[in-house]
């Protein structure tokens, strides 16, 4: 069952009168359930084309469904909505709120949807536990490493229990145990939650992780690229 | 808005937080200043309420009583002037009645040759000791006592100093006690008076003022049983009207003025420009309070604008992001509208205990709390605007632009 569909998405950014095309035309599916890690050369359009996928970017033509809703559509208050309830996010930099500890980082997606702060702050708790830092709870987050950091940013992204989570380059900072440890959370919330997980990467070592790769270079897919050459279409 | 999904609650979350456990000093300085905002906002007030409440109280202890019963038009005196009393002093809530008999007269002080033009007023000590203050207002000397003859009371500013560069008005040179003076009346009769007191109110008016008795006046003049005016004392400042209403109820057939209706020509104008000063004070003070809100907002916002974009992206509204700031903002607008209400209460008890001493007496400033009230309106309105703006702005941002920072 198709979880994400996308089809002939471009974005085009404006940099004072030139244009420049991050997306060309864009087209693919995820699958329910599917660990699926995008690669591709630096300035290639796989955060753009991340950033579209999770909302956090408007594109500037193509449509979107995510889990049979077609986003394209959304006011900017409804794709609010729908990131909070279906939606979680890891970012390269951890993207934790620094004057909140890390159980109140972990529950702020929570609270926001109307629960009772008690029942957020125990879930935030059991998802916190299940990546390793129960005995971190009340800390701020500049009191913790890089890779307890992200971790946190991943218990973040499933308390709710979100239907897709993105992650862009969720190891950039992080040292090779510490990816690992990462990476492995990533594999175990894929498997054991049936969640389905997008991960922008650049290491060749993380493919192993992954079910799928879509890789893009130039704002184009591999298989479109290769179509748009003129070449025989490689197998997905 | 806020309250749909997750809502105040969240904004009340995160704004708790914030203040927790943001930046101490900022904070402080913020409620400082807003504090400092209401002390300016309010100070000149304070004053000029106590300058108005001063003059009031001189009007009301030298000059009019609560009421002052005046001759109806074209008449120059008021007839019976001794019955008159005597029922006013027999209405319920009357704590005195004194008869004042005014005329025209010329003052000499026969060891320089100056001379002032005044009114002599006349009065029977007893009574007027029930309605006004003269007789502890006196700074030398004595008071006048009924049947004294060929007695003078005299205002400190009347009588003056020896060197007239020190005199605020135009005065006799400086009689003391003891000293004559000659007084010319309108029929033709010059008198030669001791001086018995001099009194000091420390309103200009008052103190360019002389008194004799109403025997002595008689005897001059042969006024018979009339007054000028007179000046009954009620309960309290504030009952005046209800006095001047019981008292017309009673056919008092004189008008039959307040305090405020005698004064308010006086001081009306001059309350009225320093009013206007107030305001145009508490305009500056309400945009100086508003620059500093939107800077330290603004400030405070741009610092956490990569904050503001994870919160978007991880789904938290933008109202509830804006409500975040107002809290904040509305925590450090009440913690300082309270500190600048204790600095106000503070600066009060200290000019109570150390009185600064204006030209028409020492004043206790007053805390004009309708005044305050607005002040707080105020405060809070132009806090929340200018927190308001920075942060709808901030939050408007795309997200990508500003996870950036």
């Amino acid at each position: 069952m198709t979880m994400i569909e996308v089809n002939d998405l471009k974005k085009i950014y404006a940099m004072g009168a030139v244009e420049v095309a991050a997306l060309k035309g864009v087209s693919l599916r995820i699958a329910r359930g599917e660990f699926v890690g995008i690669m591709g050369p630096s300035g290639s359009g796989k955060s753009t084309l991340l950033h579209q996928l999770g909302l956090l970017d408007t594109p500037s033509a193509g449509t979107i469904r995510l889990d049979g809703t077609d986003v394209s559509r959304l006011s900017d208050e409804e794709r609010t909505k729908f990131r909070l309830m279906h939606l979680g996010y890891v970012f390269q930099d951890y993207a934790l709120v620094s004057e909140l500890t890390v159980k109140e980082n972990v529950a702020i997606p929570a609270i926001m949807q109307d629960r009772p702060i008690e029942e957020c702050y125990a879930d935030a708790v059991r998802v916190l536990e299940n990546v390793g830092l129960a005995q971190r709870l009340d800390h701020l987050v500049h009191e913790l490493s890089g890779g307890e950091q992200q971790r946190v940013s991943i218990a973040r992204a499933l308390v709710n229990r979100p239907a897709i989570i993105f992650a862009d380059e969720p190891c950039a900072n992080l040292d090779t145990e510490n990816s690992k440890v990462v990476l492995d959370l990533f594999r175990d919330v894929n498997r054991d939650l049936g969640q389905t997980v997008v991960m922008v990467s650049h290491e060749p070592w993380h493919m192993e992780y992954f079910d799928r790769i879509v890789f893009i270079r130039d704002g184009l897919l591999d298989t479109e690229r290769m179509e748009h050459e003129g070449r025989p279409k490689r197998a997905a | 808005m806020a309250s749909e999904q997750g809502g105040w609650r969240v904004s009340l979350y995160l704004a708790a937080r914030a203040i927790h456990r943001g930046n101490r000093s900022t904070l402080l300085l913020t409620i400082l200043i807003i504090a400092l905002v209401m002390v300016l906002m309010n100070f000149l007030g304070m004053i000029i309420s106590g300058v108005v409440t001063l003059y009031n109280d001189q009007m009301i202890d030298y000059q009019y009583g609560h009421v002052t019963i005046e001759p109806r038009d074209k008449e120059t005196a008021i007839a019976g002037a001794s019955a008159l009393v005597k029922r006013l002093k027999q209405i319920p809530g009357v704590k005195g009645v004194t008869a004042h008999s005014a005329t025209a007269v010329t003052i000499t002080n026969p060891r320089n040759g100056k001379f002032q033009s005044k009114s002599l007023v006349a009065f029977d000590p007893g009574d007027e000791a029930e309605v006004t203050k003269y007789p502890d207002a006196i700074i030398d000397g004595d008071y006048l006592t009924k049947g004294d003859t060929d007695q003078i009371l005299i205002g400190s500013l009347l009588a003056g100093n020896d060197d007239e560069a020190q005199d605020k008005l135009p005065s006799l040179g400086g009689i003391k006690v003891g000293d004559r003076v000659e007084v010319a009346y309108s029929n033709g009769v010059v008198k030669t008076y001791r001086v018995k007191g001099i009194y000091e109110s420390l309103g200009a008016l008052i103190d360019s003022g002389a008194f004799v008795t109403q025997e002595e006046m008689e005897s001059i003049m042969h006024q018979g049983d009339t007054a000028t005016e007179i000046l009954v004392r009620g309960p309290s400042t504030a009952g005046a009207t209800d006095l001047k209403y019981t008292i017309m109820e009673y056919g008092v057939a004189a008008k039959v003025k307040t305090w405020g209706e005698k004064g308010k020509g006086i001081l009306g104008d001059a309350v009225s420009s320093l009013n206007l000063v107030k305001n145009i004070m508490t305009v500056v003070s309400l945009i100086v309070a508003s620059v500093v809100v939107f800077i330290v907002t603004y400030i405070n916002i741009i610092n956490r604008k990569k904050q503001i974009g994870i919160l978007k992206a991880i789904g938290v509204r933008k109202q509830v992001i804006v409500g975040s700031y107002l809290l904040q903002v509305l925590f450090q607008c009440a913690c300082g509208i309270l500190t600048g209400i204790v600095m106000l209460n503070g600066i009060s008890l200290i000019l109570s205990m150390y009185k600064i001493r204006f030209p028409m007496g020492y004043l206790t400033p007053e805390i004009e709390y309708g005044s305050v009230a607005i002040s707080i309106g105020l405060l809070f309105l132009v806090s929340l605007f200018s927190a308001f703006v920075p942060a709808r702005q901030v939050t408007n941002e795309e997200i990508l632009d500003a996870m950036r920072g």
